[in-house]
């Protein structure tokens, strides 16, 4: 089967991408036991913090750069400075994903310093460079077939690299909360997913998963904003049965361990555990969707 | 207090459901772009109204080309539509499928063209990923000939014979079988004139022979003249030509098809049928009605022209005109006319 690349995106930020991006890529991995890739195209690179030890950058301090990967050889890998990123793709170098603690879990990290210079190229450059680049190499992973699914969390922003993200994916989730500023948001990520959807043939389509109420409280604001949703037949089809509540687990499970240096997934929570099995309906009713399109 | 009320603002909710709308249903349609002038070929399975290729354009047309008087007017013909791409741009993107790196053109042979001419480097171009079917093709090129101001009237009747011919093929239906109400369909048209290209594509030869020559333009006359019976064609014909009206020529065809009928009987004396008499013109008009919707009769309608159902007179005058195409359109089916 034809790799599945899913985007989670939205214009607004604190939305949850992350969390959905992790909550997705572990889904895949460890329930699903499917070989998945997670690539961090945000310069925060939080999904990359949960998953490896980065690094402050010396060269930029309020960023982080990914550690040195397990497989560099300083004997054998004389052009290589142990380090490497998504963001190296925009920069014409090879690419070389990091395992993480679960097998099936592969990660391209982040670099702050390297994305967000990425991203200010010129309008002319940018198809060439950003767009382009990760097109062809979301292709050539299609084409080794080696990861079932690719999961790519993007920065919340409808800049080159988001743009880059869409025109790669076979799929869209989009997080929001069920509030203004955030139905902004999902209006605005929606341009481009319109515009991609667009200007794509029949046979190579961008789907569309959903949005995923994210940060759900019982409360009227959220309730009403949810139905209104619902009632309308055209964005009742978009909008995901299962909701994502506002829980403290969230953050807490991305508190590394002093000792390990290591976070949680919610899948190694217990079985029985509200917020477990909240994120199983919500990744497995996704995964339904993404896997019922072909 | 009561319960607290919120709504997503109808603005924002309404631009979402657009948005959402707008992806779904457009969605594998094709896209529009701006490509290369130097990827566009022509399509080799096209049958071409040009003569002239595009390395004639390029290059020059050779002197001894046995064509070159041919391809010198088509060039002269294009200059015009050349200048306008060079100070206005190109109003309507062409259209184009993907064939290998190279882009084939389905419809805006003339805009390709006349772009060489204005050596553009580029073009608007909406993009099909795929050849289209013999029928769509054909469907597509009439909503792109239907921009042109300059099309002629043969031009489009054998665009419509492609849709046409396109269509028998796929359905596996005779052409002579195709009703008024398919060719609505096919090209998206009322039913009156869909009535009139039913009419046009049973023409005579003579008939189709003039319109080709560009004696008759005008589509409502070359319906009417193709409506009209066999005998009296010749007559029409030569009218249109030398400049008749629609009135006049009109006038002409009820003579004939009273002459016919008259003919037709024999010289015995007809009898009238009266058909009884009503004070209420609703009552005639759902005769009329009934009439005109049954699918062997919808020509009709545009024959009868409007009815005024509040004014008596017309009513009369109305219902009238009616009996008299139902004559006659019972004596072309007895008669064959």
């Amino acid at each position: 089967m034809a790799t599945k690349v899913i985007v989670v995106s939205t214009n607004k930020g604190g939305e949850g991408k992350t969390t959905n991006s992790i909550n997705l890529s572990d889904h895949s991995a460890i329930i699903q036991n499917k070989k998945t890739l997670l690539l961090d195209l945000d310069p925060q690179s939080n999904a990359s913090n949960n998953y490896l030890p980065m690094e402050k950058d010396p060269a930029y301090p309020e960023g982080k750069r990914p550690p040195v990967h397990p497989a560099y050889d300083p004997n054998t890998h004389k052009d290589w400075d142990g380090r490497s990123s998504i963001a190296d793709l925009f920069w014409g170098n090879d690419v070389c994903p990091y395992p993480t603690r679960f097998s099936n879990l592969d990660i391209c990290p982040g670099h702050a310093f390297k994305l967000l210079e990425a991203e200010r190229v010129t309008r002319s450059e940018v198809i060439e460079k950003i767009h382009r680049h990760l097109q062809r190499f979301i292709k050539q992973l299609q084409g080794l077939n080696k990861y079932e699914l690719i999961v790519i969390d993007t920065p919340p922003s409808k800049g080159p690299l988001t743009v880059a993200a869409i025109k790669s994916c076979t799929h869209m989730v989009i997080p929001s909360q069920m509030e203004t500023d955030s139905i902004d948001g999902v209006y605005g990520i929606m341009q481009l997913w319109k515009q991609e959807a667009l200007s794509r043939p029949a046979s190579d389509p961008i789907e569309l998963v959903g949005i995923v109420a994210n940060k759900f409280r019982e409360v009227s604001l959220h309730k009403q904003f949810y139905d209104s949703l619902r009632s309308n037949e055209i964005t009742s089809r978009l909008l995901m049965d299962k909701k994502m509540k506002e829980r403290i687990i969230y953050p807490e499970l991305r508190v590394k361990d002093p000792v390990t240096n290591q976070t949680r997934s919610i899948f190694e929570l217990d079985k029985k555990d509200k917020a477990r099995l909240e994120v199983e309906e919500v990744c497995g009713e996704i995964m339904r969707r993404v896997y019922q399109h072909g | 207090m009561g319960k607290k009320k919120f709504a997503i603002p109808t603005a924002d909710f309404n631009a979402l459901h657009d948005t959402m709308s707008a992806a779904f249903n457009n969605t594998g349609t094709g896209h529009v772009d701006v490509i290369p002038l130097r990827k566009l070929e022509l399509d080799p399975e096209n049958p071409r109204d040009f003569a002239i290729e595009i390395i004639d354009i390029q290059q020059g047309i050779e002197l001894d080309d046995p064509q070159a008087e041919r391809k010198q007017k088509e060039m002269d013909s294009l200059r015009g539509l050349a200048d306008s791409i060079l100070t206005q741009g190109l109003i309507n993107p062409v259209l184009v499928y993907e064939s290998g790196e190279k882009y084939r053109i389905v419809a805006g042979e003339r805009r390709t063209l006349a772009s060489f001419i204005a050596k553009k480097e580029d073009i608007h171009a909406k993009i099909l990923s795929s050849k289209p079917d013999l029928l769509k093709k054909s469907q597509l090129q009439w909503i792109e000939n239907m921009l042109r101001e300059d099309l002629s009237l043969w031009e489009k009747m054998k665009n419509l014979v492609e849709i046409v011919n396109a269509y028998s093929q796929e359905k596996n239906k005779p052409v002579a079988g195709i009703t008024v109400t398919e060719i609505s369909q096919l090209v998206s048209c009322s039913l009156p004139h869909a009535s009139n290209y039913h009419s046009l594509l049973n023409g005579t030869d003579e008939l189709k022979e003039e319109i080709k020559k560009g004696n008759i333009k005008n589509i409502e006359k070359a319906a009417l003249i193709a409506k009209a019976p066999k005998e009296a064609q010749a007559r029409l014909i030569n009218m249109c030509v030398s400049g008749a009206t629609p009135s006049e020529l009109k006038q002409i065809k009820e003579d004939s098809n009273i002459r016919i009928i008259k003919k037709s009987s024999g010289g015995e004396h007809l009898k009238r049928i009266t058909l009884g008499t009503t004070k209420q013109p609703e009552v005639v008009k759902m005769i009329v009605e009934l009439i005109i919707e049954n699918d062997k009769f919808l020509h009709l309608k545009d024959r009868i022209g409007d009815i005024r159902w509040d004014n008596h007179l017309s009513v009369k005058k109305g219902f009238r005109k009616l009996l008299r195409q139902l004559e006659r359109a019972r004596l072309e089916r007895v008669e064959g006319v």
